[in-house]
């Protein structure tokens, strides 16, 4: 456990910070790859992509907000900077802010391309990244387990928490459960892409995978509770994966997955039923 | 000269459906490979030649570089480099220091740091972009565009209306 990765007088390098902003930087790369490769760089799509970010920021903060308000009325006499670069955050709200900004911004630009296939390599990469740093630098790990696979943590790892429920039982290493999985989809991601025929449903599959994964995983992450025996993420997440549901209900309603076909080509021709009959015939006593 | 409607099931389709989702319909069609690789070059090349592919609705200032230009000064690794080297320099350094700040007595020796930092970084910057604007044009519009974002953009949207209105009426201010 190394929430702090190096350390020098007043100079201090968190783990956490450092590998979110490794996360942030390798997804980056690769959704820059990503519109570079199929042609759609332009000026519309910097901003787009600035607008993603400052979206992501200001919910990953939002997020976590209303979990504990008497933080932030507490504020007082020290400076606002204090409390944001203080406060908690969520990879949720960073997901969901950054998403609800694409589609600001988009509107604002006239822009209808979709753009979240180029995203969809990207967040798994990043989260997968960014989680190691999670699990080098919180505790709990999870809940207590009798599984094989439980993890210990040495009291020196304690002892940078004041707080650490579970600490001196065997914990579900919830942390790698989620890097296992980011893993995974990125390389279904990268294998089966091609089979999603509609632009854009590559990222909401993911994400909706991720929210469902994620909603069970709270199980065994140890968050505390806020509602009905829910956790933060849990409550959050509810809403978030009705709206993709409801996404894909509606798409398949309207028929948006029965693609129309093209236009026979010149000189071929669509064979009649009788053509069919003959040929099924043919199939049948070569068979034979 | 294509297809005509083979263009014109692409220009379609391609809005909703991928790629791979058309060319396979397409195929399906009995259209050749290399027919559907020429209709997508042609519908391409026709709308880069005056916007961004499908074109959005963008009104074209004097100011603005064509679309080319602009994807070829976004595939320029010295553009990213000045964009993020605005933010190393204004927020990754500022951090770094950070934890060293004393707000319980508010003294430390690493406030006038943090101070010069915020102020005269951002100054200096702007001072060098608009030199190099004719010299090196991408690194100066990565500096510029990085300065708008990070010293304009977020600071103002980020900290002082969405967490100033809302610390604000949490308070009771």
């Amino acid at each position: 456990m190394f929430p702090i990765l190096y350390q020098n007088g007043p100079f201090i390098l968190y783990t956490h910070d450092l590998f979110t902003s490794l996360g942030l930087l390798a997804g980056l790369a690769v959704y820059y790859f990503e519109l570079q490769r199929r042609n759609m760089l332009s000026h519309q799509i910097f901003w787009i992509s600035v607008a993603a970010i400052l979206g992501g920021g200001i919910g990953c903060r939002l997020i976590t907000a209303w979990e504990h308000p008497a933080y932030y009325t507490s504020i007082s006499s020290v400076p606002l900077s204090y409390y944001i670069a203080h406060s908690g955050k969520g990879i949720i709200g960073g997901i969901a802010g950054g998403y609800l900004a694409i589609v600001l911004a988009k509107r604002a630009f006239g822009y209808t391309i979709s753009t979240g296939d180029c995203y969809a390599p990207a967040i798994p990469l990043a989260m997968a990244i960014g989680r190691i740093g999670c699990f080098f630098s919180e505790l709990p790990l999870g809940t207590p387990t009798n599984l094989p696979w439980g993890m210990t943590v040495s009291d020196a790892a304690i002892a940078h928490f004041q707080v650490c429920p579970y600490c001196y039982e065997k914990m579900h290493p919830s942390m790698i459960y989620e890097i296992i999985f980011h893993l995974v989809a990125l390389l279904l991601i990268l294998r089966f892409r091609h089979l999603v025929m509609v632009r854009g449903d590559t990222l909401k599959l993911y994400l909706l995978a991720s929210a469902i994964f994620r909603f069970l995983v709270e199980f065994v992450r140890g968050n505390t509770e806020q509602i009905a025996g829910l956790t933060g993420p849990q409550v959050v997440l509810i809403p978030l994966t009705a709206l993709l549901v409801y996404h894909f209900v509606r798409q398949w309603r309207r028929g948006v997955y029965r693609m129309p076909p093209a236009p026979l080509a010149a000189g071929v021709y669509a064979p009649s039923e009788a053509d069919l009959r003959a040929r099924l015939t043919t199939d049948i006593h070569i068979a034979e | 000269m294509n297809n005509p409607n083979l263009i014109q099931y692409i220009e379609q389709h391609r809005a909703q459906y991928t790629r791979e989702a058309i060319d396979k319909q397409l195929l399906d069609a009995g259209y050749s490979r290399a027919d559907i690789d020429a209709a997508w070059n042609e519908i391409e090349a026709g709308a880069t030649g005056e916007q961004a592919v499908p074109p959005p609705a963008v009104t074209q200032s004097s100011q603005q570089l064509p679309p080319t230009q602009q994807r070829r000064l976004l595939a320029t690794p010295v553009f990213w480099l000045g964009l993020f080297g605005v933010l190393v320099l204004q927020y990754g350094i500022a951090a770094l220091f950070f934890p060293a700040i004393n707000y319980e007595n508010g003294s430390s020796v690493f406030v006038p740091i943090v101070g010069v930092l915020t102020c005269g970084v951002p100054i200096a910057l702007l001072i060098a972009g608009s030199l190099l604007l004719k010299s090196n044009r991408p690194l100066a519009l990565g500096l510029l565009y990085g300065l708008l974002i990070f010293d304009v953009i977020i600071p103002f949207i980020g900290a002082i209306i969405i967490f100033g209105i809302c610390v604000a009426s949490l308070s009771g201010v």
